[in-house]
């Protein structure tokens, strides 16, 4: 318990400062801790903040999917034949400093400003993290470890099942945390860029844009930051739990 | 004179190179031997003699540059589970208990094939229970102790049953104590109270010279660049051997002839 408020300390006093700075200097528009918890009341009693989390996560759900899908067979054949690595390591490291809010454009005029244009979006942005460290984890592992499987007579293809895909596992995951964490930040981006048209398809980023350009409600603009916060460490912690679990061999 | 058996494996004026032309370097170079079955046979030499590489080969991991490699008569050209390796680091899947480990090769390789699952795990727990690893079955690797690492390593060649048993300095990780008991085990999971006849035939790397003698049969000695066939010395020391063999004379004198035969080889490697 004890513990547990000496964490709390600096949030709490910020939050003060934040109350006693906005009453001081601030104009009367300025956001405020009891104003953001008005609005937050609000928004969480309507259902709206609920029904808009939940949709930018479903978005997020079946676009980690699809960028797992892809990265991590794709990462685990890079990191194990070298010719396929050569030919699309140019390929992949040109690609990956374009931002996924960067490939907007041109998802929109192809797939309109739908959930399907943010799942690519979702996808694109989860995808990098999930392919390097896939091919790293794949590089990585103990090369004797296969020859032990080769020299028991393990056939080719049961190797890669049972000796390269487990040795790479801490990796990938480690690929899939990171690749979340950046799904969730390119959902938010997604939807407030494609907010004003985006008409009754919801989510997070979405709200913000509205409560931005309708009806400038600064509170409630804080009330979504706060909420893309809370759902980000919920998400990370989720993973690492999951991370944990799944390989408890691992000292990661 | 007794009628030497057919050899088990056959190495016939074997060469190695590594590297392209024309700077490949010569790992090995015209080595022949006969390996007897059911012969326990250490391979020593200073560093740079190649019998890693030697033990490569016979696994299969390493194809032979010129000459022959066969096993009963038929040409070694890649691993085959009839050869089981025992590697220096011991290679255990460390997302493997104790249990998966020394049973993967029965459940992933030809090992278990025809075993049922009963069967499987009946040979795991006896193998388990011959090394003194009972109680220890759901550790993972990294719990492990040096030894106890080296013990699952073990068992895990042992559960495989092959014929041909390569190991590579399967002690060399550990310090002298534990060394020195685990090379008692390792003779009495061998199998030394039984005739040939039953023993399988095992191929120990080793650097440490009183080791190769207090265990082998056959001790083979290396030069090194390019590795050459120094001389073979029969071990004649009666086994069961056990600590009195180590305090006994021609113990002494056995260590002793071998360290001579490669003292300034060993000398010189360690000015280079």
């Amino acid at each position: 318990m004890k513990h547990f408020l000496i964490r709390l300390a600096t949030p709490i006093i910020l939050v003060i400062l934040w109350q006693l700075l906005a009453d001081a200097f601030g104009s009367p528009r300025m956001p405020r801790p009891s104003a953001v918890v008005a609005s937050a009341t609000k928004l969480i009693g309507s259902g709206d903040l609920i029904t808009a989390l939940a949709t930018s996560l479903g978005r997020v759900f079946f676009g980690f999917m699809l960028a797992c899908a892809i990265a991590i067979p794709l990462g685990i054949l890079m990191g194990s034949a070298r010719a396929v690595e050569r030919n699309l390591d140019p390929l992949v490291e040109s690609f990956r400093p374009v931002a996924a809010i960067a490939i907007l454009p041109l998802v929109i005029l192809w797939l309109g400003t739908g959930s399907m244009a943010a799942i690519v979006i979702v996808a694109y942005a989860a995808f990098f993290p999930i392919l390097i460290n896939t091919i790293a984890g794949v590089k990585r592992i103990d090369h004797n470890l296969m020859r032990a499987a080769y020299t028991m007579g393990v056939p080719p293809a049961t190797r890669m099942w049972v000796v390269l895909l487990p040795a790479a596992l801490p990796a990938i995951l480690v690929g899939m945390r990171i690749g979340l964490g950046m799904a969730w930040t390119a959902i938010i981006a997604a939807e407030l860029a494609v907010g004003a048209k985006a008409g009754g398809e919801g989510g997070i980023g979405q709200m913000m844009f509205i409560f931005y350009s309708y009806s400038v409600e600064l509170n409630g603009i804080v009330v979504c930051m706060i909420a893309v916060g809370i759902v980000a460490l919920v998400l990370d912690r989720i993973l690492r739990a999951a991370l944990h679990a799944a390989v408890p061999w691992s000292r990661l | 004179m007794t009628l030497q058996p057919a050899p088990k494996i056959k190495l016939a004026h074997v060469r190695k190179e590594f590297g392209g032309t024309p700077a490949a370097i010569v790992a090995v170079e015209s080595l022949s031997l006969d390996i007897r079955p059911g012969e326990f046979l250490a391979i020593v030499g200073p560093s740079g003699c190649g019998k890693t590489t030697v033990l490569n080969m016979l696994a299969g991991l390493e194809p032979v540059t010129s000459g022959t490699m066969t096993m009963d008569g038929k040409a070694i050209s890649g691993p085959g589970a009839e050869r089981g390796v025992m590697f220096q680091d011991y290679a255990l899947f460390p997302w493997k208990t104790v249990a998966g480990n020394i049973g993967f090769g029965l459940e992933h390789g030809p090992a278990g094939h025809g075993l049922s699952r009963a069967e499987r795990d009946a040979r795991v727990a006896r193998v388990i229970d011959l090394v003194g690893l009972k109680g220890s079955e759901t550790k993972y690797p990294h719990q492990l102790s040096g030894g106890m690492r080296q013990r699952v390593a073990l068992a895990r060649l042992v559960a495989n049953e092959p014929e041909i048993l390569l190991m590579d300095e399967p002690l060399a990780a550990l310090d002298a104590q534990t060394r020195i008991i685990l090379q008692d085990e390792l003779l009495r999971i061998w199998g030394q109270d039984k005739p040939t006849s039953e023993r399988r035939t095992v191929v120990y790397i080793t650097h440490s010279i009183d080791e190769a003698v207090f265990l082998a049969d056959r001790v083979v000695v290396l030069s090194s660049h390019p590795g050459r066939l120094k001389r073979i010395v029969d071990v004649d020391l009666a086994r069961p051997r056990n600590d009195e063999t180590r305090k006994s004379r021609s113990f002494s004198e056995l260590s002793q002839t071998i360290w001579e035969l490669i003292r300034e080889e060993a000398y010189r490697a360690t000015m280079q």
